[in-house]
C-alpha cells in the first residue's frame, strides 16, 4: 500500500490554436453592418443549393433562383437567403427615447434579458435584391425536421416555394446546410480528460471563495483519492465569466462620470477580482495547461468575438506558456479532436427568440436544440448583429462555420446537458456547460470518447 | 408585354393615343352591374357635389356601398336671390322685363340674342336676418330666379348699382350664396350624406359617357331624396384613396426644377376606406427597377411615357380622394409643369369629368384660425385632394413637419430619409439602386395614408362635412367662415328669414377697422407662485356659445338704437357693451337655435358613443361629437371676423364682454361664498382657486365641486360651471404660462399638463424642451426642488463639459428665401452659404432645412457666422459654444420656471461650483492640423519620452491594470452603443444586406450613431496602446 507509483505521469494531448478568424487586429468603425450579412450569405450560398438539391432530390436545378428577384409569380422555385425576423419586442434603443420622453441620452436597453416573440413576428427572407415575407401553411411538416420557431434572424436558408400575388412567399420547405465535413484526425486512444469550467465569477460578495479554492485543489489532483485517475486531467478550459464586474446599466450619467478621474481606491476595488483570478490560474497552470476564454462580465471588449484577456489583468498567470489567452467564440484541438465554444452569449441570446418555457428540464432541452440548430444551418451566433453585439467585420463572417467541430459547447448555461448531433459519417457532440458560481458544478470530457460527466464540488460545513 | 389595365375610355378633345405597357394590373373596382332605373333605386354616398355645369346642373359624385363609383347630373335646380322693392315700382312683370334688359345690354356675353335671362320673379313674404325690427313684421321681397349661375352676380350687381331706371341702389339678398351650397341647403343635403334616388326617377347614361365614373345617372333635383346621416346611414361609403408620390432627378446642389429636372419615379398607393388590406401598390419608374415584393413596377424609357401612362392610371383607379405628403405644393404641380415641358398633352385631364382639363392656380387662404398660407388650386372635378401636409399643419402644432417628424410623433417610427442630392445617383447607377429609391418612394406614398387612418382625418372630417353641410373639397380649400355660412344658411331657409349680401366691412353698425380689437380675454391677472396645495379648476362649459344662447345674442335680435324707445324695458337686454338684444321670450335668435341644435347633436353623439362598440361607428361618432364642438365655437369667430361674410361687432364685442364680467363675478362669488378661499388666476374660460391652506385633494375637489354648483346658479341657463379637476401641485408661471399635475380622480393624477411652457417653437434645440420637461417633472411629480435644482446643475455642468448629446443641440430653421433677401444676418444662412463653399453639391438649398449648431469660432465672430454643419462639427472635433446656449437658450426658459419658486435667487442657478470646470475639445482642421501630436501618458496626461512601449509613464506603469480597466469600460460602453444604433438603422431601412445612408436629421440618433463612431474608434485606438510585454 504504501508503495509509491512515481510512474503517475500527467497526460499530455497535442493541442493546436484555431481560433485566429476570431482575432481581431486594427479596429475600425466606420462601417456597417450591412457587409456583415452579405459576406455570410456571399460565404454560404453556394453550400445551400448544394443542400436543398439534396434534400429536395426531384427538384430541377433551375428552379434554384441564382438570386431572389428571380423568383416568378406562381412558379415554385427555391430562394437562399438571410431570415430576419420582425419582432416588436426586440430591445430598440429607439423605444427607449420614446419610453424615457425627455431622457438626455438613454442607454441601449439591455439584451437577451427578455423575451421577443410575439403574435406579430414577421419571418422575412431577404437576398441582396429584395425581401420577401415567408408564409407558412398550417402544416408544420413543410419544415420537415425543423420548427418554425428556431428560424431566428440571421439564419442563411434555402426556402422552397411560390411567390404569390400578395407579394409574400408561400413555403412549402425550408432547408439549412443541414451537414458539414468533419476534419479526420487521429484521435488518442488513451483515456484523458478536459475539465471545461465556467462562471467562476471572482468578485463576486455571495461565493464562498472556499469553493474556488476546493476546485483549484480538485483540479490539480489533491482532493481526490485516486490519484491515478485525476491525473489523466490533460487541459483545463476556463469558459467565460471568471470575474464578476457589476456592469452599470443605470442611466447615461453614470457612464459619463466615469470620465472624471477615478479615485485610486475604486481602481483598486476594480482590478481586486482580477487579481484572485490571476492566483486561481497559476494554480492550475502551474500543473496543467489550460485555455481561458472570456466571457459577457470579463474585462475584455464588449461586441463579439470577444478579444483575449489582456496580459496586463493577470500578469502572473500570463507567464505560464500553458495558458493559453483565447477569444470568445474559441477554436483549438485537443488530442486531434476540435473544440468549437462560446462563453454563451449566442445561445442565451438565440433562446430569446423562442416562446418561453416553464420547467428548467424543458430549457436545457431547448438549449440543446439552439446548439443543434446552430450546427445544422451552420452559423455560431446567427442573431448577431441584429440582437447580439458583434464586430462590424467587412470582409467576412468568422462565425460561420465551415466545418463540423468534433465537440461544441456553450458555458455559463443554467444546468448542464448533452447529446449528440449525427448526421452521415459526421457527428459532433453538444454540450452546455454549467455556470460554476450558480451550480458549482464543472464538466469533464472524455478526450477518446467525448463522453461528458458532471463533478460538483461540494463544502459541508 | 402584357397590357397594363384597360385602356382609359376617354378621348380628351385633341385625340391622343394612349400606349399601354406592363404587367396586367388589378385595380379595378367593384364590378359594375348598371342600376335597373325601372326597378331599383339607386344609392350612395355623395363625396363631391361643388361644382356645375355652364346650365346650372349640379354634379354629384359618389360611391355606393358596394363601391361603385357613382357620377350623378342633377337637373332642374335654378338659382334665385332675393331683393327689397319699394311697393310704388309695380308689379313682377314689369320688373322682369327690365331686368331681362338691363341684362342683355350689360352681359351680352350671356345672352344669345333673345336667351330668357330671367326665368321668374315672384313676390314673397320674408324678413331680413338683421336686426329685431319692433313689432318684427314681414316684408314684401322679389323672388329673383334666374336660368344660370353664372348670371348672378350680375343680376346682384343690377340692384346694387340701381342699373334699373327708377329703382334706388338696394341691398341684395343672398346673391353671394354659392350655387351648390344654395342648391344642398334647398335639397337638405349635407356634405358626404347619403342619397336616394326612387326607382323610375332617374335615366342611366350607358354611352359617351362624360366622367371616369362607373355609373352615370341623371335626375331632376326634386327626386332626390337627402339622408340623415344616422342610423343606417351613419357609415361611410368603401371611397377609394389614391395616395402617391414622385421623385425627380437634381442637380448637384440644385432643389429639382421642372424646367429642367426629369421626374423619375411616381409611388401610389391605392386603398379603400374603412378597409385594411390596401388595393395596389404600383410604383412608375423611368428606366428598369428591380422588383420589390408586394408592389407592382411599371417601368418606361421615355419620361414622357411615364407621365402620360400615370395620368391614365390615376384616371382608371378614379380615387375618390388623393393624398400624399406636400403633394399640392409640390408633386402635382411638379407633374403638371412637367408635362407641359414635355408636352404631354394627355396629362391634365386628372378629373372625373373626363373633359375638362385640370388646371392649378395660386391661391392665398387667409383664415384667422389657419393663418395665411400660400397655395396651389386645382380644378379635379369629384375629387377631393386631402394633402396630409397641409392636414397636420392645420390640425396640430408641431416643432416641425417634416414627415420623418410627423411619422415619429404620430406613428412611433422614424422613417429613412434619402437627401435628394444622392438621388441622382442612385437613378443612374443600376436597377437595383432604383429599388432602393422606388422603396423608399413608395414609404412616402404609404405614410401619408397611415397617418390618414392614425389620426381619423378622413372621418373626422367626413364627419365635418355633415355637421356643417358643406362639400368635403371646401373642409380643406376654405377656412371656418364657409362652415357656418352653410349652418346660417340652412336655418334661415328653414325659418324664411333672409340673408343680406353685405359688401365687405360695411357690416352691422361699428365695424371697420382690421379685426377684432377687443380687451383681451384674461380678466385675473396670475398670482404667481408654486403651489403644493391643490388647485381647483372651475370652467366654463363651452362659453360662448353658451354665452350667446343665455343671452339670446343674434343678428335677429339685435335692436338698433333708434328703435329702443319703441320697445318695452323687460323686452331687452343690454350687454356689458351696451349694445341690445331682445329677449328670447319676444324673438328667439337664430344663432341660438343652430347652437342648441350643435350642442343637443353633440350630447346626443357622445351618448350614443358611450353605447357603441363598433369601432369604426365610435370612430364616426367622436368624429361628429368634435366637429359639432368645433362647429359651435366657430360660431362667435363668425360674428367677429371684420373681412368675414356677415361680421357684427355688436355681438361678438357682447360675447366677451359677458364673459369678462362671469368670471369676475366667479371670483367674487367663490371668495364671499368660501370663506378663506382665493382666486389665483382667471384665463378666459376657467377659473383657479385656491380653497385654502393645507387642503387634502379630496377636501379641495369636494369644495370645487360644491362651488361649481353654487356659482352656476347666478347666471342664466344653459351656462354652467363645471369642476373638472385639480391642479396639484400647480406651478404658475405667468399669463397663459403654467404647469401641473391634473388630478380628476382620488387615486393617481391624470397627466402633467402644461401651457405655454414647452417651447414648440423649432428655433429652440432639443436640450431646452427635455430640460424643462425633466425640470417640471422633478418638481411636480416628485415634488423635489432641490432635485430639480441639482438636475439643472448637472445639466449645465454638463453642458460645459461637453458631455451632451449633439442631436440634443441642433437647432434647424428652413431655408426659405435666397441670401441677401433676409433682412439681417442669419446663422442658417450664412451656413448655407459656407457649405456652398465647401461642397456645392451637398449644400442645402431653398426649401431645406438647415440643421446647426454654434460652435466657439474666434472672438470676433458673431454668433450667426459660428454656426456650423452638425455632422461637420462633429467630424472635425469643432468645439461648441456651451456658454451660448447656456445663456442664449436655456436660461430664459429656466429663470421663467424658478422664479416663483426661487423669487431672486435664479441666478445660482447659473453661477457656481458647477459652471466651475469647462472642457473644449482639440479641432482637428485649421491650426491644430500642423501641431504634432506628442503621446501622452494615459494615467497622468504627462508627454511621453520618445521610444516608450505603451500607454503609460513609468510612474503609472505599475497600475496599468486599473487604467487599462477605465479606457476599457469607455470602450466597452461606447461598443455597446454601437451595436444598438447601427442595428436600429439597419431595420428602420428594412433592409439588412445593404447599407444604411439614411439623412433624417430629426432622428434622435441619427448624430449620436455618427458620433458613436468616431469615439469608439478613438477610444479603441487609446486601449490598443495598451501593448502587452510578452
Amino acid at each position: 500500500m504504501a508503495q509509491v507509483d512515481a510512474c503517475v505521469v500527467r497526460k499530455e494531448l497535442t493541442y493546436e490554436e484555431k481560433w485566429q478568424r476570431f482575432e481581431l487586429g486594427e479596429r475600425k468603425y466606420g462601417q456597417q453592418y450591412s457587409q456583415v450579412y452579405f459576406n455570410r450569405l456571399n460565404m454560404m450560398r453556394e453550400q445551400l443549393k448544394k443542400a436543398a438539391l439534396q434534400r429536395w432530390s426531384s427538384l430541377q436545378e433551375d428552379s434554384i433562383m441564382e438570386r431572389m428577384v428571380q423568383a416568378k409569380d406562381g412558379a415554385e422555385s427555391v430562394v437562399v437567403g438571410i431570415l430576419f425576423k420582425e419582432m416588436k419586442l426586440k430591445p430598440s434603443i429607439l423605444q427607449e427615447y420614446a419610453k424615457h420622453g425627455a431622457a438626455m441620452m438613454p442607454n441601449p436597453p439591455r439584451r437577451a434579458e427578455k423575451l421577443y416573440a410575439d403574435e406579430s413576428d414577421a419571418l422575412i427572407l431577404e437576398d441582396e435584391t429584395g425581401r420577401i415575407q415567408l408564409e407558412f401553411h398550417e402544416e408544420r411538416e413543410i419544415l420537415k425536421d425543423l420548427r418554425e420557431e428556431f428560424l431566428v434572424s440571421g439564419l442563411i436558408v434555402a426556402v422552397k416555394g411560390t411567390k404569390t400575388k400578395k407579394g409574400l412567399f408561400s413555403v412549402a420547405g425550408v432547408c439549412p446546410v443541414s451537414v458539414l465535413p468533419q476534419p479526420t484526425t487521429s484521435i488518442s486512444e488513451d483515456d484523458a480528460y478536459v475539465c471545461i469550467v465556467s462562471g467562476l465569477g471572482f468578485g463576486d460578495e455571495t461565493m464562498n471563495p472556499l469553493y474556488a479554492d476546493l476546485l483549484l485543489e480538485t483540479l490539480k489532483g489533491a482532493a481526490l483519492a485516486d490519484a491515478t485517475e485525476n491525473f489523466k486531467l490533460a487541459h483545463v478550459i476556463v469558459a467565460g465569466n471568471s470575474v464578476c464586474r457589476a456592469k452599470d446599466g443605470s442611466d447615461k450619467g453614470e457612464y459619463l462620470k466615469s470620465h472624471k478621474a477615478i479615485d485610486r481606491k475604486a481602481q483598486d476595488e476594480a482590478a481586486f477580482p482580477m487579481r484572485e483570478l490571476d492566483r486561481f490560474l497559476c494554480g492550475v497552470a502551474s500543473a496543467i495547461p489550460m485555455e481561458l476564454m472570456p466571457g459577457e462580465n470579463d474585462p475584455v471588449n464588449y461586441l463579439l468575438p470577444q478579444q483575449a484577456f489582456h496580459p496586463c489583468l493577470i500578469p502572473d498567470s500570463t507567464k505560464f506558456t500553458s495558458v493559453h489567452r483565447s477569444t470568445n467564440p474559441s477554436e483549438f484541438s485537443l488530442g486531434g479532436q476540435t473544440f468549437l465554444g462560446t462563453s454563451g452569449q449566442n445561445v442565451d441570446d438565440y433562446m430569446s427568440y423562442l416562446p418561453p418555457v416553464n420547467k428548467p428540464a424543458e430549457e436545457s432541452a431547448q438549449r440543446l436544440d439552439v446548439l443543434e440548430s446552430m450546427l445544422r444551418f451552420g452559423h455560431i451566433a446567427p442573431t448577431a448583429p441584429d440582437t447580439l453585439a458583434s464586430y462590424p467585420f467587412s470582409s467576412t463572417d468568422p462565425f460561420v462555420m465551415k466545418e463540423w467541430p468534433n465537440l461544441f459547447f456553450a458555458a455559463n448555461q443554467p444546468s448542464f446537458s448533452t447529446t449528440v448531433v449525427s448526421e452521415g459519417t459526421s457527428s459532433v457532440r453538444i454540450i452546455t456547460v454549467p455556470s460554476f458560481s450558480r451550480t458549482r458544478e464543472v464538466v469533464f470530457v472524455n478526450i477518446r470518447t467525448l463522453e461528458p460527466h458532471v463533478l460538483s464540488i461540494e463544502i459541508s460545513l | 408585354m402584357a397590357r397594363l389595365y384597360k385602356k382609359a375610355k376617354y378621348e380628351p378633345n385633341e385625340a391622343v393615343e394612349f400606349e399601354a405597357s406592363g404587367p396586367a394590373l388589378e385595380i379595378s373596382r367593384a364590378q359594375v352591374v348598371d342600376p335597373r332605373e325601372e326597378r331599383e333605386a339607386l344609392t350612395f354616398m355623395q363625396t363631391d357635389s361643388s361644382s356645375y355645369d355652364a346650365e346650372g346642373n349640379v354634379r354629384l359624385f359618389g360611391v355606393t356601398e358596394e363601391g361603385i363609383s357613382v357620377f350623378c347630373r342633377v337637373e332642374g335646380f335654378k338659382p334665385y336671390f332675393f331683393v327689397h322693392i319699394p311697393p310704388t315700382w309695380g308689379d313682377c312683370g314689369k320688373l322682369r322685363v327690365a331686368l331681362q334688359n338691363v341684362l342683355q345690354k350689360s352681359a351680352p356675353r350671356f345672352s344669345g340674342g333673345s336667351a330668357n335671362l330671367v326665368l321668374e320673379i315672384e313676390e314673397v313674404e320674408r324678413r331680413s336676418i338683421l336686426y329685431y325690427v319692433p313689432g318684427d313684421p314681414a316684408h314684401k321681397f322679389m323672388k329673383i330666379t334666374l336660368a344660370e349661375p353664372r348670371l348672378m352676380r350680375e343680376a346682384g350687381g343690377v340692384f346694387e348699382r340701381g342699373a334699373i331706371e327708377g329703382l334706388a341702389p338696394t341691398t341684395t339678398f343672398e346673391v353671394t350664396l354659392d350655387y351648390t351650397l344654395r342648391f344642398m341647403c334647398d335639397t337638405g343635403l349635407v356634405g358626404c350624406s347619403w342619397v336616394e334616388i326612387p326607382a323610375g326617377k332617374y335615366s342611366v347614361n350607358r354611352f359617351n359617357k362624360t366622367t371616369s365614373s362607373q355609373v352615370e345617372v341623371s335626375a331632376h333635383y326634386r327626386s332626390l331624396i337627402a339622408h340623415k346621416p344616422e342610423g343606417n346611414w351613419l357609415l361611410s361609403a368603401p371611397i377609394r384613396r389614391l395616395s402617391f408620390d414622385i421623385e425627380c432627378s437634381g442637380r448637384k446642389g440644385i432643389f429639382p426644377e421642372p424646367e429642367h429636372d426629369s421626374v423619375i419615379q411616381i409611388a401610389n398607393y391605392v386603398t379603400t376606406y374603412g378597409r385594411k388590406e390596401h388595393v395596389a401598390k404600383v410604383i412608375f419608374t423611368l428606366k428598369s427597377c428591380a422588383p420589390i415584393s408586394g408592389a407592382t413596377i411599371l417601368s418606361f424609357d421615355s419620361e414622357a411615357d411615364l407621365l402620360s401612362e400615370w395620368s391614365n392610371f390615376f384616371r382608371q383607379c378614379d380615387a375618390e380622394v388623393i393624398t400624399g405628403y406636400n403633394i399640392v405644393n409640390f408633386d402635382l404641380p411638379y407633374l403638371m409643369n412637367r408635362a407641359e415641358i414635355l408636352g404631354v398633352k394627355a396629362f391634365p385631364f386628372l378629373g372625373k369629368m373626363l373633359n375638362s382639363k385640370t388646371t392649378m392656380r395660386s391661391s392665398q387662404l387667409s383664415s384667422s384660425a389657419f393663418g395665411t398660407h400660400e397655395s396651389k388650386d386645382f380644378s379635379m372635378d369629384g375629387r377631393v385632394i386631402m394633402d396630409m401636409l397641409q392636414i397636420i399643419t392645420r390640425d396640430y402644432k408641431l416643432r416641425s413637419y417634416s414627415l420623418n417628424s410627423v411619422s415619429a410623433e404620430f406613428l412611433s417610427e422614424q422613417k429613412e430619409d434619402v437627401h435628394y442630392s444622392i438621388i441622382t445617383d442612385l437613378q443612374q447607377c443600376s436597377d437595383q439602386t432604383r429599388r432602393r429609391l422606388a422603396k423608399y418612394c413608395l414609404k412616402d406614398a404609404i405614410l401619408p395614408s397611415r397617418l390618414m387612418d392614425k389620426l381619423l382625418s378622413l372621418t373626422n372630417y367626413i364627419e365635418m362635412a355633415r355637421v356643417t353641410g358643406i362639400p368635403l373639397s371646401w373642409l380643406i380649400s376654405r377656412g371656418h367662415m364657409i362652415k357656418v355660412v352653410s349652418l346660417l344658411h340652412r336655418k334661415a331657409y328653414e325659418i324664411d328669414l333672409l340673408i343680406p349680401d353685405l359688401e365687405r366691412g360695411a357690416a352691422g353698425g361699428k365695424s371697420g377697422g382690421d379685426g377684432p380689437q377687443f380687451e383681451g380675454a384674461t380678466v385675473i391677472e396670475p398670482d404667481r407662485g408654486y403651489y403644493t396645495d391643490p388647485i381647483a379648476t372651475l370652467d366654463f362649459a363651452s362659453l360662448y356659445p353658451s354665452i350667446i344662447m343665455a343671452n339670446n345674442l343674434c343678428y335677429s335680435t339685435l335692436i338698433r338704437k333708434d328703435d329702443l324707445g319703441r320697445l318695452k324695458k323687460e323686452d331687452y337686454a343690454t350687454s356689458p357693451t351696451g349694445d341690445h338684444f331682445v329677449r328670447s321670450s319676444v324673438k328667439k335668435g337664430v344663432l341660438s337655435t343652430i347652437l342648441e341644435g350643435l350642442l343637443g347633436a353633440r350630447k346626443t353623439a357622445k351618448k350614443d358613443l358611450a353605447k357603441e362598440q363598433d369601432p369604426f361607428r365610435k370612430a364616426v361618432l367622436d368624429g361628429r361629437q368634435l366637429a359639432l364642438k368645433i362647429s359651435a365655437n366657430a360660431v362667435y369667430g363668425f360674428t367677429g371676423a371684420t373681412v368675414g361674410k356677415l361680421p357684427c361687432m355688436e355681438i361678438s364685442s357682447s360675447v366677451t364682454g359677458y364673459g369678462r364680467d362671469m368670471i369676475q363675478a366667479t371670483k367674487a362669488g367663490v371668495e364671499s361664498k368660501f370663506p378663506g378661499s382665493r382666486v389665483i388666476y382667471g384665463d378666459t374660460d376657467s377659473v383657479m382657486v385656491k380653497f385654502g391652506d393645507g387642503l387634502t385633494l379630496e377636501r379641495s375637489m369636494e369644495l370645487g365641486r360644491e362651488a361649481a354648483n353654487q356659482i352656476s346658479q347666478l347666471f342664466p341657463n344653459p351656462i354652467r360651471l363645471e369642476f373638472e379637476k385639480c391642479y396639484y401641485p400647480y406651478l404658475l408661471i405667468s399669463k397663459k404660462r403654467y404647469a401641473g399635475l391634473y388630478w380628476t380622480k382620488l387615486d393617481k393624477h391624470d397627466k402633467m399638463d402644461c401651457k405655454g411652457v414647452e417651447s414648440v417653437r423649432r428655433d429652440n434645440c432639443r436640450l431646452v424642451a427635455n430640460v424643462i420637461s425633466d425640470v417640471l417633472e422633478s418638481l411636480l411629480i416628485r415634488r423635489d426642488r432641490e432635485g430639480a435644482i441639482k438636475l439643472v446643475k448637472d445639466v449645465i455642468s454638463d453642458l460645459l463639459q461637453n458631455k451632451i448629446d449633439l442631436s440634443l443641440l441642433v437647432v434647424s430653421k428652413a431655408l426659405t428665401r435666397a441670401e441677401g433677401s433676409y433682412d439681417a444676418k442669419q446663422a442658417h444662412v450664412t451656413l448655407a452659404e459656407k457649405m456652398k463653399s465647401r461642397d456645392p453639391g451637398n449644400a442645402p438649398t431653398l426649401g431645406d432645412r438647415v440643421p446647426y449648431v454654434i460652435t466657439r469660432g474666434t472672438k470676433k465672430q458673431a454668433a450667426y457666422d459660428r454656426a456650423e454643419d452638425p455632422l461637420y462639427a462633429l467630424k472635425h472635433n469643432l468645439p461648441l459654444d456651451t456658454q451660448y446656449y447656456l445663456e442664449n437658450m436655456l436660461r430664459k426658459p429656466l429663470e421663467r420656471i424658478f422664479e416663483p419658486i426661487l423669487k431672486s435667487r435664479t441666478s445660482e442657478l447659473f453661477s457656481g461650483g458647477h459652471t466651475q470646470k469647462v472642457s473644449v475639445v482639440t479641432p482637428t482642421n485649421g491650426i491644430a492640423k500642423f501641431a504634432k501630436k506628442q503621446l501622452t501618458c494615459l494615467g497622468c496626461r504627462t508627454p511621453l519620452k520618445p521610444g516608450t512601449i505603451g500607454a503609460l509613464c513609468v510612474h503609472c506603469k505599475p497600475r496599468e491594470a486599473e487604467f487599462y480597466l477605465k479606457y476599457l469600460h469607455e470602450c466597452e460602453t461606447l461598443e455597446d452603443d454601437f451595436a444598438a444604433l447601427w442595428t436600429e438603422c439597419q431595420r428602420c431601412m428594412g433592409e439588412v444586406c445593404q447599407d444604411v445612408y439614411c439623412s433624417n436629421v430629426d432622428c434622435p440618433i441619427f448624430y449620436r450613431r455618427t458620433k458613436t463612431q468616431l469615439d469608439l474608434a478613438e477610444a479603441s485606438k487609446k486601449l490598443l496602446r495598451f501593448v502587452p510585454e510578452w
